[in-house]
Formats: C-alpha cells, sequence, structure tokens
C-alpha cells in the first residue's frame, strides 16, 4: 500500500530540470498536507543537489484551489526562497485566479504567471538569458 | 571572534560560530569587522545550524535589518534544506536574502 502510494506521488508530482538552472514541477490531482509536505522535501533537496536558482511550480492539473491549498502553495515558496531560489506559479486559470481572488488568499511576494511558458521566458529572464529565434540565411 | 572572516572581490565572507550567533553583541561586532575591512556587501555562512528554529529566522531577520541600517546589504547562505522544511510552517514574514552556497552569495552580490 505504501509503495503504491510513493508510485502515485512521483507519478503525480515529477520534479523536472528543465536548465541547469531551473526546475519544474507540474502539480495534477488533489494537494493535501502530506502531498505538499512531500513535495516541499523533494523540491528543496534538488535545489540544493543541483543548485537550482529557479522553481517554476505549475498548477494547472490542479482541480480545485482552497485557501488550504493555496496555504500549502505560499508555503512552497517561502521555503524555496529560504533556499535562495526564486519561485514562479505558473499556470493560473481564470477560474482559479477568480477563486484565489473570492477566497481572499494573499500571494504578496509570490510571483505568478498565466501559462507555463510566459514562467519559463520569466525564468530565463530572472537568469540573464532569453531564447532568440535563429534566422536563416538564403 | 571565533567566527571566520575575509573578504574576497570586496565582499565580506563571515563563516559565523554558534556561541556567537547566539550573543547579544554579534550585530554590533560584525558592524564593527565590516568597518574594518571596508566593505557594505556581506555573506553570513550560516552552515553551522543543522537544526533551524523560527527563532533562528527572528535572529537572521534582525541582522538583516542592522546591517541594512548601515546601507550594508548582505545574504544569508547555508540553510539546512530539512529544517527548512519544518521551520517553514512557523514562519509568516523574513525580510533577509538568502542563497544556496557562499558562491551564489558572492555571485549575486556582484551582479
Amino acid at each position: 500500500m505504501q509503495a503504491q502510494n510513493d508510485m502515485t506521488f512521483n507519478i503525480s508530482i515529477p520534479v523536472l530540470e528543465i536548465s541547469d538552472y531551473a526546475i519544474l514541477v507540474p502539480m495534477i490531482g488533489m494537494l493535501d498536507s502530506s502531498r505538499t509536505q512531500k513535495l516541499m522535501e523533494e523540491i528543496l533537496m534538488t535545489i540544493k543537489r543541483n543548485s537550482v536558482k529557479v522553481v517554476i511550480i505549475d498548477i494547472l492539473g490542479i482541480v480545485t484551489i482552497d485557501s488550504a491549498v493555496a496555504a500549502h502553495l505560499i508555503k512552497v515558496t517561502k521555503a524555496t526562497k529560504l533556499m535562495g531560489a526564486d519561485a514562479i506559479i505558473s499556470g493560473i486559470s481564470p477560474v482559479i485566479a477568480q477563486t484565489i481572488v473570492n477566497l481572499g488568499v494573499i500571494l504578496e511576494g509570490v510571483v505568478t504567471t498565466g501559462n507555463l511558458k510566459d514562467a519559463i521566458k520569466l525564468a530565463d529572464k530572472k537568469m540573464g538569458m532569453s531564447l532568440v529565434e535563429i534566422v536563416k540565411q538564403s | 571572534m571565533n567566527s571566520s572572516i575575509f573578504k574576497l572581490d570586496g565582499i565580506c565572507v563571515v563563516t559565523i560560530s554558534e556561541d556567537e550567533f547566539y550573543d547579544d553583541d554579534i550585530g554590533m561586532n560584525l558592524l564593527q569587522s565590516f568597518k574594518e575591512y571596508r566593505s557594505n556587501k556581506v555573506v553570513i555562512d550560516i552552515s553551522f545550524l543543522k537544526f533551524l528554529q523560527s527563532a533562528d529566522i527572528t535572529r537572521m531577520d534582525y541582522l538583516s535589518k542592522l546591517f541594512g541600517l548601515n546601507n550594508i546589504k548582505s545574504i544569508f547562505c547555508g540553510l539546512n534544506e530539512r529544517s527548512i522544511c519544518t521551520v517553514v510552517h512557523f514562519i509568516d514574514n523574513f525580510s533577509f536574502k538568502t542563497a544556496i552556497s557562499v558562491d551564489a552569495a558572492i555571485d549575486d552580490l556582484k551582479n
């Protein structure tokens, strides 16, 4: 049972290295205290191991958000900041944004983007990098 | 002072000792040292802290504000990731800057 739970967790919240300095955490399903704690530990250990500078948490796959989930996310961003890395929460859909505002959750100091593309751009910008289109010369 | 201090690229790097971290006069003593080293950018390595507590976060916040009043930019590094997982539940806000390592802190202060 424990092994199955661990497997479900690993499948549902992978920590993906998307560059030398950034990791992406796509979140799917429900988020509870136990999962958040494990996620936080995993993110912090990856930051330490790989000297990660930016953590992108994509919440597009989160089914529902309530004040508890928002509090969990804020804790993860705080912990990330304490480690010396920046956190970006991406994939905030209009429905989720509306819910967060209606709940009165203050996401002060938390960097958010509407989609993953913007989050990756922002991560690059934070590191002083940018993607440049290669113009083919005829 | 028992803590080690050296200057690298115009930045003071302090590896703080446990007894001095909890000393009431640590802020004043460090400020005096920074004045002697003529540095307004400092990296504080607190890797001795194996078990981070919320009081330690308050202490770092206090030191950061104290340095800020003297126009000294400071970055703390060497925080233990396992301790952070626990302590993050008990802290509301903090205003100090952190880095993953001394090198990263120096890079950050240079830019």
